[in-house]
C-alpha cells in the first residue's frame, strides 16, 4: 500500500511539467504553429522562476516571472514564423539553442543557492481518504491548476468561440482569413499562450520539483511534451494521460532507487522515457490513418494575403 | 427592368489599375453594375476577371481607381470590411474549412468579444435561416462530406447570414455537375428575385447566355465593352469579342487507323483508408489510332483511378495489360512503364520542378537517357532540350536555362509535352491537358493530342466536355467511382448523353 | 497608411546576407557582457584574439572545425531531402562508441595498417546504425523524424555513459567516467604539431564529394528534386522511400565521423565531454551554409570560433562560455530574418 502511495503520487508530481507544457503547445499547434522552442522556454521559465522567487521572495511573483520569460522567448519564435515567414523548425531550435545558452549563461551565479519553493497541499481531513488522502498530501495547489487546466482547454477548443476561431485558423487560415478571423492576431495569440504554459513548466522544476537552478534541468521534458501532443493527436484529455505516463516511469525509476529492488538496471529506466516517447509516436502515427484525429491542417505553413 | 439603363448604378468602379509584380492584371477598367441584374464577368483564362472581382470583395487592394457603393466611395482592407459593406465572394477554391461543421463554418468570425458558444442553438439557428432561403443543407454536417454543389450552398449561406446584398461567384459551375448547375441556376434567379445582386465570372459562353442579364467582357486586363444581354445575337458574335478574333469551335480531326489495343485494365478497385471505395470495378481499354477520353464530374474518382492507371497508386486490385504483357494491379506501380508516358494535370509542382532549369527539368522523367558513367550526360541533355524546344515553340526567355517557374502555363504544358514525347511513345495518358490555358495554347495541345494518335494510344482525363466531345474517339464516363458507361463521341446522339451520365443518369 | 510585404526581384549574394546578420548578433552578446558588467569591446577583443590571434589559437579552431563540419554536412544533406535530423548528436555518440570498441577490443589483433581504415568505417557504421530508426520509422511510416532523432540522442547518451560508468570503465582509472586509453596505433595522426588530427582531411573530403555528387550525379539530381518537389519526385518515379533511407542513414554516418574524429583524433577514449553539442551546432552551420556542402567548412571555421572565443573567454573573465551558445542562437534567428529581408521588401502602401 505504502508503495502504491509512493509510486502514485510521484508519477502525478513528474508529470506535471510536462503535462502543462504540451497543453501550450497543444493550443499553439491548433492554430498552426509548430513551436520546437518549448525546451527552452522551459528552461528560462525554470531559471527566471528561480532567480525572481529568490530574489523577490514571492512565489507568485516567481512564477509570474517565469511566465513572462516564457512568453517573451515565444513573442520571438512567433514574430519570425508569422511576420518573417520563416521555417518554424528553424526557428523554434533556434529559439531552443538560444535560450539553452541565455539560461547557461545567466544561470551560472545561481547554480547550487538556496531560494525558496511551494509546499504541500494543506489537506485537511481528506487526508484520512485512504490512497487519495496521501497521494494527494503530496501535491501542491500548481498541480492541482493544471490538472483544472484540462477540461479547461479542452472545452475552449471545443465549446467556445475563441477556439472555433483557434480550430479554423489551424485548419485552413484562408478560410478563416476570408470569414474575417483575425489570422494573425490569434496565432500570436496562441503561441504566448503555449510559452506562457511552458515557462510555468519550467518553473514548476526550479521552485517545486526539485527547488533551485541546475543548467539543462529539463532533460529533454520540452521535447517530450512536443512528442505527447503527437501521441494525444492534439486533444488535452490525451495529453493528461501522456503525461501520467512519462510521470509514471520516472516515479518506476525513484521506487526501485528507494527500494534497492534493481529489477530493471537504472540506466533501462533512464532511457525508457525516451524509448517509450518514439514507440508511442510510432504507433499514433501508423493507427491515426484510421481512426484518430489528425494534425492541424495548416501546422508549420506560414499564411499571408496574397 | 432590361429595356433602358437603369438610372443609378449600385456599384461604380472606375479606373481600377492593378499589378502584380511585372504583370498587369487590370487595367484602367470601368464597371458599373445595377441592382437586382445577374451580371456576368467574361473573359479568357487570365484576362483578370478574377482579380477584378477580388478587388471588389476586398481581398486585393488596386493600385489605383475607386469604387462606388450607391454612390458613396468605399475603400476596403480585407474581406471584412466588404462584406461588412453587404459585398461577398464565394471563390472558385471554397473557403470553408473542411474538418468544421456546415454550422462553424458559417458562424466563422462572427463571435467577437463572445466566449461561449452554445452549438446546439446555433444549428437550430441556421437550420432555419436556411429554410428562408429554400437551401437545402444539414447544419451539423462536417463539410469535407459534402459534395461540392452543397458546399457551394453553404458559401452562400455564409454570405447570406452576413447580410450580403452583392453576391460574387468566381465560376461557379466548374465544379458542378450539369443537374447540379440547374440547381444552382435556380438559386442564383431566386436570391435575384428577393433582390439580391449578382456577379459572376465564367469563361462559358452557355452559362452567360441562359443566366445572365448583363454581360461585360474582359480582355488581357482591359474591360471591352459591358451590354444587355438582349443586345446579343449568337455566341459566336460573344466569342469573338472575348477572344479578340475569329475562333474555330471544332478542331479538325485527321482519319487515323485503328491499330491494336495497347493498355487495357480489368477490376481495378482501391479503397482509402477508411475502407471505402475510391473506384471499383474499372475496366477499360485503349488501341493505337484511338483517343479514350475518361471524364466525370470532379471528386469521382477521376483522380485516383488516373493515378492507379499511370502507376503512382498502391495497394490497388485487379489487372493492368501493356504492350501485351499483363501484371497484377498490385505491382504494376513497379512495372518497367517504357513506352508509357503519363501528363499530370499539376504541371507546376508534379510535371517539373519550379526551382530548377529546363535542361534539369528534361532529365526528371528521362534521367536513365543521360549517363555517362556514374555522372550525369549534361552536355546532352542540354543539346536534346534546346531541340525539345525549338520543335514545341516553348517560349523560354533565357532558353534551356529558364527555369520552370519563368514560363507561362501554355508554354509550359508545351515543355512538359516536348519532354514526353520525345520518346515517341506507345501511350499517352494525359490529365486535365488543357485547364488553365487560353484558346490559343488549348488548340495547340489538342492538335498535339491528335497528332500522337498515328502512333500511339491516347488516354484524356478531362472534365471539360467541349474538350472531350472535340477530341475523343468514345468516351468512359465515371460517376461515383464507376465507369458507368462508355459511349462513342463521334455518334452525336450518344455523344449528347454525356452529360447526364456525368450525373449519373442513366435512362 | 499601411505596410505591405512584396517579393523582390533581385536578391544579395548570400554571403552578403549572412554578413549582414551578424550585426545585431553581436549587438545581442553586447547588452548581454553589459548586463553583466562586462565591457563588450573588450570581451569581443578576448574572443577574437583568443581564436584569431595565433597560428597555435587558430589551430585549436580547426580543431574544433572537424567535428562541425562533419555534423554540419550531416544535417545539410538531409535537410537538402526536406529530412530534419537533429539527431546528430546521437550519431555523433555511436560514431564514437563504435570506433571506442573498435579502439579497444579490435585493433590490437589487427594488421596495423588496416587500423585507421578499421576505424573509420566503424565510425561512420556507428553513426548510420543509430540513424537507421529513425530513417525507416519516416520513410516506411512517416513518423515524425524530428521527434525520433531527438530522442535517440538522449538514449545515445545515456547509453554511452553506461558503457563507460560499467562494462568499458578503466580498471585503472580510479573512478575517471572514461574507457582506458587506446593503444597507440589506434590514434588518428597528427600534423603540423598541432592537434589537428586526420579527421580535417577527411571532412573537406566529404564536404567536396557531396558538393559533387550533388551537382553531377544522378543520385545528386534525384535528392535535389526530392527536396525541392516531392510530388515531382513521385511522378519521376524516384525510390522515395529508399533514397529517404539512404541520406537519412549517410547523414548518420557524417555524423559518426566526427564522433569517431573526437574518440580517437582527441580523446583516445571514450570518456565524458564527447556529447558537448556539436550535433546541435550542424544545425546551425548547414543552414549558416545554406545548405551547400562546399561552403560547410567556411561556416564551421566561422562557428568553431566562436566557441574557440568563448572559451578563451571563460579562462580570461570567468564570464561562461555558454556565451557562443547564445549567440549560436542568435545568430540562426539572425539568419532567417536577413533571408526574409533578402526574399522581401517592405513597402509604405497609401489607403486614402
Amino acid at each position: 500500500m505504502d508503495d502504491l502511495i509512493f509510486i502514485l503520487a510521484i508519477t502525478l508530481k513528474s508529470s506535471i511539467p510536462v503535462l502543462l507544457a504540451s497543453l501550450g503547445e497543444i493550443i499553439t499547434e491548433r492554430s498552426g504553429i509548430l513551436n520546437l522552442g518549448v525546451e527552452g522556454m522551459m528552461l528560462v521559465g525554470a531559471l527566471a522562476g528561480f532567480v525572481v522567487g529568490q530574489q523577490s521572495g514571492s512565489l507568485l511573483l516567481g512564477f509570474g516571472g517565469a511566465m513572462a520569460a516564457g512568453m517573451l522567448l515565444a513573442l520571438v519564435h512567433a514574430f519570425f514564423c508569422i511576420h518573417l515567414r520563416a521555417s518554424q523548425v528553424i526557428s523554434g531550435l533556434a529559439v531552443t539553442i538560444l535560450a539553452t545558452g541565455l539560461s547557461s549563461f545567466l544561470g551560472r551565479p545561481f547554480i547550487g543557492r538556496v531560494g525558496i519553493h511551494l509546499g504541500s497541499l494543506p489537506v485537511g481531513p481528506l487526508a484520512e481518504v485512504p490512497l487519495v488522502g496521501p497521494v494527494l498530501a503530496q501535491q501542491n495547489w500548481l498541480c492541482l491548476a493544471a490538472l483544472a487546466l484540462v477540461p479547461l482547454t479542452a472545452w475552449a477548443l471545443a465549446g467556445s468561440w475563441p477556439g472555433l476561431s483557434i480550430r479554423a485558423v489551424g485548419e485552413d487560415p484562408e478560410a478563416a482569413d476570408a470569414a474575417g478571423v483575425p489570422v494573425a492576431p490569434i496565432r500570436y495569440a496562441c503561441t504566448l499562450f503555449g510559452g506562457l504554459l511552458a515557462g510555468l513548466g519550467g518553473a514548476y522544476l526550479s521552485l517545486v520539483y526539485t527547488p533551485g537552478w541546475k543548467e539543462g534541468m529539463t532533460g529533454g521534458q520540452g521535447w517530450i511534451a512536443i512528442a505527447m501532443v503527437i501521441f494525444a493527436t492534439w486533444r488535452p484529455g490525451r495529453a493528461l494521460l501522456g503525461a501520467l505516463l512519462f510521470g509514471g516511469l520516472t516515479a518506476l525509476q525513484f521506487y526501485f532507487q528507494a527500494t534497492g529492488a534493481e529489477l530493471v538496471p537504472a540506466w533501462i529506466l533512464r532511457l525508457l522515457p525516451y524509448l517509450l516517447t518514439v514507440g508511442i509516436l510510432f504507433l499514433v502515427t501508423v493507427l491515426k490513418r484510421t481512426r484518430f484525429g489528425a494534425a492541424p491542417a495548416a501546422l508549420g505553413q506560414p499564411f499571408f494575403r496574397g | 427592368m432590361e429595356n433602358g439603363p437603369p438610372s443609378d448604378p449600385v456599384l461604380r468602379l472606375s479606373g481600377i489599375c492593378k499589378s502584380f509584380g511585372a504583370t498587369e492584371a487590370n487595367r484602367d477598367i470601368d464597371l458599373d453594375v445595377f441592382a437586382g441584374e445577374i451580371h456576368a464577368i467574361l473573359g479568357e483564362n487570365g484576362a483578370g476577371k478574377s482579380t477584378l472581382m477580388s478587388i471588389l470583395a476586398g481581398r486585393y487592394r488596386p493600385d489605383r481607381g475607386t469604387i462606388h457603393l450607391k454612390g458613396r466611395p468605399v475603400h476596403f482592407a480585407n474581406p471584412a470590411q466588404a462584406l461588412a459593406a453587404g459585398i461577398g465572394m464565394v471563390y472558385q477554391r471554397f473557403m470553408l474549412v473542411e474538418s468544421l461543421t456546415v454550422t462553424e463554418n458559417i458562424l466563422l468570425g462572427l463571435g467577437r468579444g463572445r466566449l461561449r458558444l452554445d452549438m446546439a442553438r446555433a444549428e437550430g439557428e441556421i437550420r432555419e435561416f436556411a429554410g428562408r432561403y429554400d437551401l437545402q443543407i444539414d447544419p451539423s454536417q462536417t463539410v469535407s462530406r459534402l459534395s461540392m454543389g452543397e458546399r457551394q450552398r453553404v458559401e452562400i449561406l455564409k454570405l447570406l447570414y452576413r447580410r450580403a446584398q452583392i453576391l460574387i461567384f468566381d465560376e461557379p459551375t466548374a465544379v458542378l455537375s450539369p443537374p447540379e448547375i440547374e440547381t444552382l441556376f435556380g438559386i442564383l434567379r431566386r436570391l435575384r428575385d428577393l433582390g439580391h445582386t449578382i456577379l459572376f465570372i465564367t469563361h462559358k459562353l452557355e452559362e452567360v447566355m441562359t443566366l445572365a442579364t448583363r454581360i461585360s467582357i474582359l480582355r488581357r486586363g482591359e474591360m471591352v465593352g459591358s451590354f444587355a444581354a438582349g443586345q446579343v445575337r449568337s455566341r459566336r458574335e460573344l466569342a469573338r469579342r472575348m477572344v479578340g478574333r475569329e475562333v474555330l469551335l471544332e478542331v479538325e480531326r485527321p482519319a487515323v487507323t485503328r491499330g491494336e489495343t495497347v493498355y487495357a485494365v480489368r477490376d481495378l478497385t482501391v479503397q482509402d483508408a477508411a475502407g471505402r471505395p475510391l473506384f471499383e470495378d474499372v475496366a477499360l481499354s485503349v488501341r493505337r489510332g484511338e483517343i479514350l477520353a475518361l471524364t466525370g464530374v470532379a471528386g469521382n474518382g477521376q483522380g485516383p483511378l488516373t493515378a492507379a492507371l499511370a502507376g503512382l497508386l498502391p495497394d490497388v486490385s485487379g489487372q493492368v495489360e501493356f504492350l501485351g504483357r499483363t501484371w497484377a494491379a498490385s505491382r504494376w506501380p513497379r512495372a518497367p512503364r517504357g513506352g508509357m508516358v503519363y501528363i499530370p494535370e499539376d504541371r507546376h509542382a508534379t510535371a517539373s520542378v519550379p526551382e530548377l532549369s529546363l535542361v534539369d527539368n528534361f532529365l526528371l522523367t528521362r534521367l536513365g537517357r543521360y549517363r555517362r558513367g556514374p555522372l550525369l550526360a549534361l552536355s546532352q541533355a542540354r543539346r536534346e532540350t534546346v531541340r525539345a524546344l525549338a520543335a514545341f515553340d516553348v517560349r523560354a526567355p533565357a532558353g534551356p536555362d529558364t527555369t520552370a517557374r519563368q514560363l507561362s502555363g501554355g508554354n509550359l504544358q508545351k515543355f512538359v509535352l516536348s519532354r514526353e514525347l520525345a520518346g515517341r511513345p506507345a501511350l499517352i495518358i494525359a490529365e486535365q491537358p488543357t485547364s488553365g490555358l487560353d484558346i490559343g495554347a488549348t488548340e495547340e495541345v489538342w492538335q498535339t493530342l491528335l497528332a500522337q494518335r498515328r502512333h500511339a494510344a491516347v488516354l484524356l482525363v478531362s472534365g471539360d466536355l467541349r474538350e472531350v466531345l472535340s477530341l475523343a474517339d468514345r468516351v468512359a464516363v465515371m460517376f461515383r467511382g464507376r465507369i458507368i458507361e462508355t459511349v462513342s463521341a463521334r455518334d452525336p446522339r450518344q455523344a449528347a448523353r454525356v452529360g447526364l451520365l456525368m450525373a449519373g443518369i442513366r435512362d | 497608411m499601411a505596410i505591405t510585404i512584396e517579393e523582390k526581384t533581385s536578391a544579395l549574394h548570400p554571403l552578403a546576407t549572412t554578413a549582414l546578420a551578424v550585426v545585431p548578433v553581436f549587438l545581442v552578446g553586447a547588452v548581454l557582457f553589459a548586463l553583466l558588467g562586462t565591457d563588450p569591446l573588450e570581451a569581443y577583443r578576448v574572443m577574437v584574439v583568443g581564436a584569431f590571434g595565433s597560428w597555435f589559437d587558430f589551430s585549436e579552431v580547426l580543431v574544433k572545425a572537424i567535428p562541425l563540419m562533419l555534423t554540419g554536412l550531416s544535417v545539410a544533406v538531409a535537410a537538402r531531402m526536406l529530412l530534419w535530423n537533429i539527431g546528430a548528436e546521437g550519431q555523433l555518440v555511436f560514431g564514437g562508441i563504435f570506433a571506442a570498441g573498435t579502439a579497444l577490443f579490435w585493433a590490437p589483433h589487427m594488421p596495423p595498417a588496416l587500423v585507421i581504415p578499421a576505424l573509420v568505417a566503424a565510425g561512420f557504421a556507428g553513426g548510420a546504425l543509430w540513424a537507421l530508426v529513425p530513417a525507416v520509422l519516416k520513410a516506411r511510416w512517416n513518423v515524425n523524424e524530428i521527434i525520433t532523432t531527438l530522442m535517440f540522442n538522449y538514449v545515445a547518451i545515456i547509453f554511452m555513459e553506461h558503457l563507460y560508468f560499467g562494462p568499458w570503465r578503466d580498471p585503472m582509472g580510479m573512478g575517471f567516467p572514461g574507457t582506458a586509453m587506446f593503444k597507440q596505433v589506434a590514434w588518428l595522426p597528427r600534423f603540423f604539431q598541432t592537434r589537428i588530427h586526420l579527421g580535417l582531411f577527411i571532412a573537406l573530403a566529404a564536404a567536396a564529394l557531396l558538393y559533387f555528387a550533388l551537382k553531377y550525379t544522378p543520385w545528386g539530381y534525384r535528392v535535389r528534386v526530392i527536396g525541392l518537389s516531392d510530388r515531382a519526385a513521385r511522378y519521376a518515379g524516384f525510390a522515395f522511400g529508399r533514397q529517404q533511407v539512404m541520406v537519412m542513414l549517410l547523414s548518420g554516418g557524417l555524423a559518426g565521423l566526427a564522433g569517431m574524429g573526437e574518440v580517437c583524433g582527441i580523446h583516445m577514449r571514450l570518456q565524458q565531454g564527447l556529447a558537448v553539442g556539436y550535433g546541435y551546432d550542424g544545425i546551425i552551420i548547414a543552414f549558416l551554409a545554406r545548405l551547400n556542402p562546399a561552403a560547410v567548412p567556411v561556416a564551421a571555421v566561422l562557428l568553431a570560433g566562436l566557441i574557440v572565443g568563448g572559451e578563451q573567454l571563460q579562462t580570461a573573465t570567468h564570464l561562461p562560455a555558454s556565451i557562443s551558445l547564445v549567440l549560436e542562437g542568435a545568430l540562426l534567428l539572425a539568419i532567417l530574418g536577413a533571408s526574409f529581408f533578402n526574399r522581401y521588401r517592405l513597402r509604405r502602401t497609401r489607403s486614402r
